[in-house]
């Protein structure tokens, strides 16, 4: 009995990610530009993990590699036990089952109801029947609190519903891991809490690991285990929220702090630099 | 001397960017044609697609609300063509040739043509738009990261409506084209309508006909895939959308007429009578 819940806690400790010296360079008509330079940090089964920085400091770049978006240029990303950079596609939609991904915009599909976004990824990865996917789907919308917008376009929805049914759909399938890509952007303080709760409750009630990409303080505060900070391509920080708060680095009290500081100025210039080299 | 190099260097730099790019361009086209084609073809069977759900609205989109247009097309093109040659086929005495010779051409090239003309501007145009906005709201994005391929679920779907719905089309074209051709002659050259309706009727012939569907088909192909591949790489918002739009509506009419050349020439020039 104490061997099972010894062995319970270490897989519960064991990392479900992890990110290991990932760099990725964008090749541009003036020279090579690196863009994450060396990233590493782990995420514990059941944890939520913030990742944080100003703009242009490579976060969206990093959740990208995660979900197979993009390749990273070296490094590795192990994701439940398996490394994906350099997967196939074949096997990277096995792992992609794995997880769910709110993106920035929703990302639903504008043609379809709310209802028939939820339901795409369960019709298209199991056999259920059209009345239990309908029955599935209503729980997912239940759990976010939108059952009434089951019928409703994409369109006939506020942002904040938008991104609430675009995380339905995410966690459709029950997913382990869950990704999002600045879940506040856009909405409202109401909105953004609402949401922080939501990925609350998805880690405490269905022990689901969640990893936010996001630069909002309020929202870090609300529901972060750890965090990582980037900065132009490099870690600032990983820690605990605590050390993240009790830092003394000058560039993470300011970004704490929420002043208008060099480090988001900086980074500003830097992104707009990198901007100026990609077009 | 250097400056003569420099100079010949910036010369070819010029004249072999556009070529490269051109030619990276054919190889993504080419690359998404033969995945289209396999989700086509083999994604039925890997039970992964969801054609049946997808396509019919599709052809609905395509078919029917391109009809009257179509129509409307064809039926001016042969009145056109009556109009226009009539009178030189009646100064030489050739008014009976009328019929067949309007039957003929649109049979052979203008209903294939004039429809995939009308749909390149209609469908492919839609095409582009629809699954650029898509791009660039990350909604194919999210569909990979669902472990949905977007080339089986996006792409296979609408290359078979229109593979379907041009040649559907082409038949309605060749029609009223000849309706067309019909009022104009009968009214403006006197032809009578029995002898207009059974010269055009015998100058049907089922080798033009075939061809002329088949040609149909592969300009739906060509409307879907260049479409697509245009909407696929669309970067840099919604003015990307615009300009590829616009890029995806010109490369197909001009892809249309190549291959309009490269199939009469090559091919169908062997079997006409």
């Amino acid at each position: 009995m104490a061997d099972d819940s010894r062995k319970r806690s270490q897989s519960n400790s064991a990392p479900i990610i992890s990110v290991k010296n990932v760099t990725k360079t964008f090749p541009t008509p003036h020279g090579p530009v690196e863009v994450l330079k060396g990233i590493t940090f782990d995420v514990k089964r059941g944890e939520t993990v913030c990742v944080l920085g100003g703009s242009g400091g490579g976060k969206s770049t990093l959740l990208k590699i995660m979900i197979g978006a993009i390749p990273a240029t070296s490094g590795e990303v192990w994701i439940d036990g398996e490394n994906i950079v350099g997967m196939k596609e074949r096997d990277l939609n096995r792992i992609r089952r794995k997880f769910g991904v709110l993106f920035q915009s929703g990302a639903l599909l504008n043609s379809m109801t709310v209802g028939e976004n939820v339901a795409l990824p369960i019709e298209m990865h199991t056999k259920q029947a059209p009345e239990t996917i309908e029955i599935m789907v209503k729980v997912k919308l239940e759990q976010v609190g939108l059952r009434a917008a089951f019928d409703l376009l994409p369109s006939e929805i506020s942002g904040g519903m938008q991104k609430r049914a675009a995380l339905a759909r995410a966690i459709a399938l029950d997913p382990k891991i869950v990704f999002y890509d600045e879940p506040s952007a856009g909405l409202d303080p109401i909105a953004t809490a609402a949401i922080d709760e939501l990925i609350n409750d998805l880690k405490t009630k269905m022990g689901m690991t969640n990893v936010v990409v996001t630069h909002v303080m309020e929202s870090v505060r609300r529901i972060a285990d750890k965090v990582v900070m980037l900065d132009k391509g490099n870690v600032l920080l990983y820690g605990t929220l605590d050390d993240l708060l009790n830092s003394d680095d000058p560039r993470v009290r300011k970004f704490v702090n929420g002043e208008v500081d060099a480090l988001a100025a900086e980074s500003e210039a830097y992104s707009s630099f990198l901007q100026d080299l990609m077009v | 001397m250097n400056r003569l190099l420099r100079g010949l260097a910036v010369f070819i730099g010029a004249f072999g960017r556009p070529i490269v790019g051109g030619l990276e361009s054919l190889t993504r086209l080419t690359k998404l044609t033969l995945e289209t084609l396999y989700w086509v073809f083999v994604g039925p069977f890997t039970g992964k697609t969801r054609f049946r759900k997808l396509v019919f609205p599709l052809m609905q989109q395509i078919g029917v609300f391109s009809l009257f247009i179509t129509c409307l097309v064809a039926v001016l093109i042969g009145a056109i063509l009556v109009l226009q040659t009539g009178d030189k086929f009646e100064d030489y005495g050739a008014k009976n040739i009328i019929p067949k010779m309007i039957c003929i051409a649109i049979v052979r090239e203008l209903g294939p043509l004039m429809t995939a003309i009308v749909l390149s501007g209609r469908v492919g145009a839609a095409f582009t738009a629809g699954l650029g906005s898509m791009v660039i709201n990350e909604e194919v994005l999210a569909l990979r990261t669902m472990g949905i391929n977007p080339v089986g679920y996006l792409v296979a779907p609408r290359f078979i409506a229109i593979f379907i719905m041009l040649p559907v089309l082409t038949m309605y074209s060749y029609l009223f084209g000849n309706i067309g051709g019909l009022v104009v002659g009968t009214l403006n050259f006197n032809i009578p309508f029995w002898s207009y309706y059974s010269t055009v009727r015998n100058a049907f012939d089922m080798v033009d006909i075939i061809g002329g569907l088949v040609k149909a088909a592969i300009f739906g192909g060509i409307i879907c895939m260049v479409a697509c591949h245009n909407a696929l790489t669309v970067r840099g918002g919604p003015e990307g959308v615009g300009r590829n739009t616009m890029v995806s509506v010109v490369m197909s009419l001009v892809s249309i007429i190549v291959a309009d050349a490269l199939i009469d020439g090559v091919l169908l020039n062997r079997f006409y009578k």
